[in-house]
Order: structure tokens, then C-alpha cells, then sequence
């Protein structure tokens, strides 16, 4: 029998307990962080000041459903009344980052889309701030000198532009660069040919419009999500709290609450989990060291094994649970800096397991004591 | 003079008891030479095992040094002791001290996996066979899991794991308890086997019948 075979005999006998409540507990952990990572993306204090003048969606997915359904955005059921307005609302935009577009329009196939209004910005955070200015052929965000070409994305007799400066300008179509103009329509394809997630559709449109007036067309999208019984909810919002943390409710501090008891339950239980794999381990170790196992070796392997069963279910809980709520799009709870704690956890739980065996096993080393 | 195998000089143990000590071992010294079986016998509660386990390297008393085959260890240094023990000593420990989820063979061959360098599978496998046909387990299968043998059973699978690396001197507590007169007696006989064929044998036992066949006896108070 090698030592990975023992190693085997070691992990057995947590008898599945100690890894499913690291899971569990990896799983809540991830929850968190994804509130976390929503909270803080992007955000930054010039957005604050801004009218709400500017709108969007918050997607609310309380069964954060990844995979297919919201990998195809023809799944979602709200899918259809959004790109009815975007072909009807001049107000609605579409606002891609500049290298999603790039790689966008760089695809040939797009040669058979037709016009579509598109809001370019260097990033999504800057340009949510600026309404689109009017009811023009294109829309730019930077001045009309800072223009530039982008990359092979000559579709047809289109060219398209792309500014960098910092305010807002517009510019017409001339005959030497006639610009982009693609209708609403093509939104479909522009979508859903780059594998883009149907969530991330809504979230990349803007309208230059009050929530208020946006609100119609949520009412739309929510009756056909209601219909297909998805739970899923679109909320109008002005654009610049996507950006931000909701100011603090009494239900933020109560799922902060519930969420930091369960991770200490959770720890709790592992913890205790781990007490009873240890003691199995111990007696293991004791015997092994008598038939003349090396002191060293037993450590290592206790070491291994603790990583084994509880390091890397807990980082791996926690990474499935980042994923499996990331597209959920809750509102942030904890700031960026908190994504540091899966790993201060996995370090912390491996400490108060690992230190009280190992002084253990220097007990059983230092042959004190009878039996 | 021949050199002896094991002498042990002075070993003192004393255990806390209540709001006073205990005194087990009081300079307690002894010699084994090849070929000698010592029993060792007293009350319950005397002192056998711990003293047996200290003889064995396996528990350190609070004074005294250990000399095996010429290497002197003193007491308080872990590392000597681990290394006199597992090249020289066979302990068979009161309570079997087996691995209970796995099998006879996996037990049996346990010592021989932490040699180094290791033997190969088909050597762990002879040598086991063979400690099983010597403690008379030669029909139980080495698949057996550990837990389904009987107490007389699993105490000889102890005696032959205490045996596969043919140590010089065998150390055995209580080897016969747990078993009837006739296994007693046939396992009395094998310890006085290897004790003539050159091991050094200590036993604590509380058996006439194996106290007698002893060269030797020292009783505890
Ligand atoms: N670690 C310890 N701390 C305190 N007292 C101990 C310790 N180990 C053993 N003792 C005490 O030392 C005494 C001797 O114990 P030991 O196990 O050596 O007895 P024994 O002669 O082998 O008895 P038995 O015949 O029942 O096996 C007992 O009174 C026991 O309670
Ligand atoms: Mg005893």
C-alpha cells in the first residue's frame, strides 16, 4: 500500500462530511463575493453627481440561473419587447465597450446587419453619465478631432469611427467616412452572434430618459417574464446607481447578518468535522509511527490530506457559487476588498485544524504519557 | 562478557496521582541477553506495561538511558529511541494496537513499508505469509479486514506484525490474555521458540503457565 493509498484511508474517513460542509460553506462564501464584486465595479465618485437623466436595467435573478438559458439570449423572455423598443424609442442605445465592438464588427456575417444606433464609449462606466445627445445617425463619445479609425470593420461602404477625448460629440456622416448606421433590428444579431449572455444585453442598453419612462418597457419585459414563470425581474434605475451600492436598507444589514452567521455556522461545522477526522488520523498516525513511520512524513501527510478535504472544497465551493450568482446582479453588500476572504478563511480553518493536530502528533512524537 | 542485548540503567517514572506522585519505577535497571525470556508479573495496576513500553523506547520516563545492541539512547531523545526501536524491537502492545479498517496482510506488513529501502510486495507478501503460518494463522487469508477476526485471532496478528522485521529482542504485553489454555499454551511455546533460537523475550503476563517457562522472573510490587 503506498502513502497515497493511506492518504486515500485518511480522506475516506472524513466520510464525506467535512467536504460537503466546506462546500457549503464555500458556496455561501462565493455568494458574498459576488455581492461584493457588483457592489463596487466601475464605480466612481464624478458619477455621482450626475441627473438622473440616463437610465437602464437591473436584472433581479433570484435563481441566478447560469448556463443555457442565459447563455442564449433567445431564452429570455424578455428578449423580444426589448428589441421591439430598441427599433421603436430613439432614446434606447445600445452601449458596447470599444473592444467588444471591435471584435464585433470584425465579424463578416455582420455584413448582412442593418442599422443600428450604437453608443461607443473607451468604457462603460464613462459613458453612462452622457445621454445620448439627440436624434442623430451616430453617436460618439469623444470630439470629433480625436477621431480615429477602428480596426478592419469596413462593412460595405461603412466605416466606422471611434473618438477618445472627453466630451460628448456628435458627429454626421461625410462622403469620405460614412458611419455606421445599423437598425435596431441587428441588435439580435449583434448579440447573439458573439455569445453574449442574454443578461448582458439588458445591461447594455441605456435610455436617455428618466427610470420613469423607462419603467413602461420593464412593465413589458416583466409580463413576458411572468408569463414564462421565471421569477426573473427588470428594475428601471438611473444609470448612475448601477453603479453604486444601494444606500444601506434594513434589509442589507439583515442579509449581511444572515450571511456572515451562516459562513460562521459553516466554519463551525467544519471545524468540528475536522475534529472528528483528526482523531481518526491520530490514532492512524500513533499506530504508523510505532511500526516506524517517520515522524516528518506523517506530518506532511496530514498536511496534504487538511488541503485535500478542506482547502480545496472550500475554494472550490466558493469559486462555484462566485459563478452561480454572479449573474443574479443583487445588490452589493461588501466592499472589493472583502474578496480577499475565501482565501483568509480557507488559511484561517486550515490553521485552527491543522495547529491543535499537529501539537497533537508532537504529543504522540514525544512518546509523553502511557498507551 | 558477552554484550547484552537491551539494558536498561535506571529508569525512573513517576506519575502524578491525585495531590501526590506515584512512583512506578525507582532506578529500576535490568539486563537481557540473547536467548533470555523475562517475565515480568504483579498486580493490575503495578507498572507492567509502562514499563514494558518504556523498554520498548516507546514512552520516556523521566530519567534513565537505554542501550540496544550497544547504541545508548537516553530517554529523553525521541529520535534515538525511534531508531533502536524500529530496528531492533518487536512490541506487541496490550491493546493489539491493529489498524481496524484494513486487513490481516495490510497490519502484518505495516513495519516492513516504512523500511527503507522498501521491500517489494511479493517479499511483504512471503514474509507475511510466513509470520502467519509462525503464530499459527497459516489458513486465515490476508485479505481478511482486521475487524472480523476474533480476539484470539487478532492478538497473533499483532504477535506476527510485532515479528515480520525479526527483531532481536520481542517485547510482549500480555501476550496469551484473551486466549483458551490450549492457544495460550501454543503461543507460550512459540515465544520460548524464538527466546531459544536467539531473540531476547520480555513478557508481562499474569499466566503461571507462561511465567514458567520464563528464564527468568521479576515481579513488581
Ligand atoms: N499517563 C499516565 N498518567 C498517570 N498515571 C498513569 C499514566 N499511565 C499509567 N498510569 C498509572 O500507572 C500505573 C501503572 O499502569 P500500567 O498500565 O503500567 O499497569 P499494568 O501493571 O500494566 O496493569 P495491568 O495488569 O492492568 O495491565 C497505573 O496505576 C496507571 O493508572
Ligand atoms: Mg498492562
Amino acid at each position: 500500500m503506498s502513502s497515497l493509498t493511506r492518504l486515500g484511508r485518511d480522506l475516506r474517513g472524513a466520510t464525506g462530511w467535512i467536504i460537503t460542509s466546506t462546500v457549503i460553506l464555500g458556496l455561501t462564501a462565493g455568494l458574498i463575493a459576488s455581492f461584493a464584486t457588483f457592489a463596487f465595479s466601475g464605480s466612481s465618485d464624478s458619477v455621482r453627481d450626475t441627473a438622473h437623466n440616463l437610465s437602464g436595467f437591473r436584472v433581479i435573478d433570484p435563481q441566478a440561473r447560469i448556463g443555457r438559458d442565459v447563455r442564449d439570449a433567445t431564452r429570455l423572455p424578455a428578449t423580444a419587447p426589448l428589441l421591439d423598443a430598441l427599433g421603436e424609442r430613439t432614446d434606447l442605445s445600445l452601449v458596447l465597450g470599444a473592444d467588444y465592438l471591435t471584435q464585433v464588427l470584425a465579424n463578416p456575417t455582420l455584413a448582412r446587419v442593418g442599422a443600428l444606433r450604437i453608443l461607443i464609449s473607451t468604457g462603460v462606466a464613462e459613458a453612462t453619465d452622457q445621454a445620448p445627445p439627440g436624434d442623430t445617425e451616430a453617436l460618439y463619445w469623444g470630439s470629433p478631432a480625436d477621431l480615429a479609425r477602428i480596426g478592419p470593420t469596413r462593412l460595405g461602404t461603412l466605416t466606422l469611427l471611434r473618438g477618445s477625448g472627453q466630451a460628448p460629440a456628435v458627429v454626421g456622416a461625410t462622403a469620405a467616412d460614412p458611419v455606421l448606421w445599423v437598425s435596431p433590428a441587428g441588435a439580435t444579431a449583434l448579440t447573439l452572434m458573439n455569445g453574449g449572455r442574454a443578461d448582458e444585453l439588458a445591461r447594455s442598453i441605456r435610455c436617455a430618459c428618466s427610470p420613469d419612462t423607462l419603467g413602461t418597457l420593464t412593465a413589458t419585459m416583466n409580463t413576458a417574464e411572468d408569463q414564462a414563470h421565471t421569477g426573473r425581474r427588470f428594475e428601471a434605475v438611473a444609470a448612475t446607481s448601477l453603479q453604486r451600492s444601494r444606500s444601506g436598507a434594513l434589509s442589507d444589514a439583515l442579509a449581511l447578518g444572515l450571511t456572515l452567521t451562516t459562513l460562521i455556522m459553516g466554519s463551525l461545522v467544519v471545524v468540528a468535522a475536522a475534529r472528528r477526522l483528526r482523531e481518526r488520523m491520530l490514532a492512524r498516525c500513533r499506530i504508523e509511527f510505532r511500526q516506524g513511520a517517520r515522524a516528518s512524513a506523517l506530518r506532511i501527510r496530514m498536511q496534504v490530506t487538511l488541503t485535500l478535504g478542506v482547502d480545496l472544497p472550500l475554494l472550490t465551493g466558493y469559486t462555484v457559487g462566485w459563478l452561480a450568482y454572479l449573474p443574479a446582479d443583487w445588490p452589493p453588500l461588501l466592499p472589493p476588498s472583502a474578496l480577499a476572504a475565501p482565501v483568509a478563511v480557507a488559511l484561517i480553518l486550515h490553521l485552527l485544524i491543522a495547529v491543535p493536530f499537529s501539537r497533537a502528533l508532537t504529543r504522540a512524537f514525544q512518546l509523553k504519557g502511557s498507551s | 562478557m558477552i554484550a547484552p542485548l537491551l539494558h536498561a540503567d535506571r529508569l525512573t517514572q513517576v506519575y502524578p496521582d491525585g495531590d501526590g506522585l506515584r512512583v512506578i519505577l525507582d532506578g529500576f535497571s535490568l539486563y537481557l541477553h540473547r536467548g533470555e525470556m523475562i517475565g515480568v508479573s504483579g498486580p493490575s495496576g503495578t507498572g507492567k506495561t509502562t514499563l514494558l513500553r518504556i523498554l520498548a523506547g516507546l514512552s520516556a520516563p523521566q530519567e534513565g538511558t537505554l542501550n540496544v545492541l550497544g547504541e545508548r539512547a537516553h530517554v529523553g531523545d525521541p529520535r534515538a529511541l525511534a531508531r533502536i526501536r524500529n530496528a531492533h524491537i518487536g512490541y506487541l502492545a496490550q491493546t493489539g494496537d491493529l489498524l481496524n479498517d484494513e486487513s490481516v496482510g495490510a497490519n502484518i506488513d505495516l513495519p516492513l513499508r516504512f523500511l527503507r529501502p522498501a521491500p517489494s510486495r511479493a517479499e511483504r507478501k512471503g514474509r507475511t505469509q510466513r509470520v502467519l503460518a509462525v503464530v499459527g494463522l497459516g489458513g486465515l487469508s490476508p485479505e481478511r479486514p482486521v475487524d472480523t477476526l476474533s480476539g484470539g485471532q487478532r492478538r497473533r496478528v499483532a504477535l506476527a506484525r510485532a515479528l515480520i522485521r525479526e527483531p532481536d529482542i520481542l517485547i510482549a504485553d500480555e501476550p496469551t490474555a484473551s486466549l483458551d489454555a490450549e492457544a495460550a499454551a501454543a503461543l507460550a511455546t512459540l515465544l520460548r521458540a524464538r527466546a531459544d533460537a536467539g531473540t531476547g523475550v520480555i513478557l508481562a503476563s499474569h499466566d503461571l503457565d507462561v511465567l514458567d517457562r520464563c528464564d527468568r522472573l521479576i515481579r513488581l510490587p
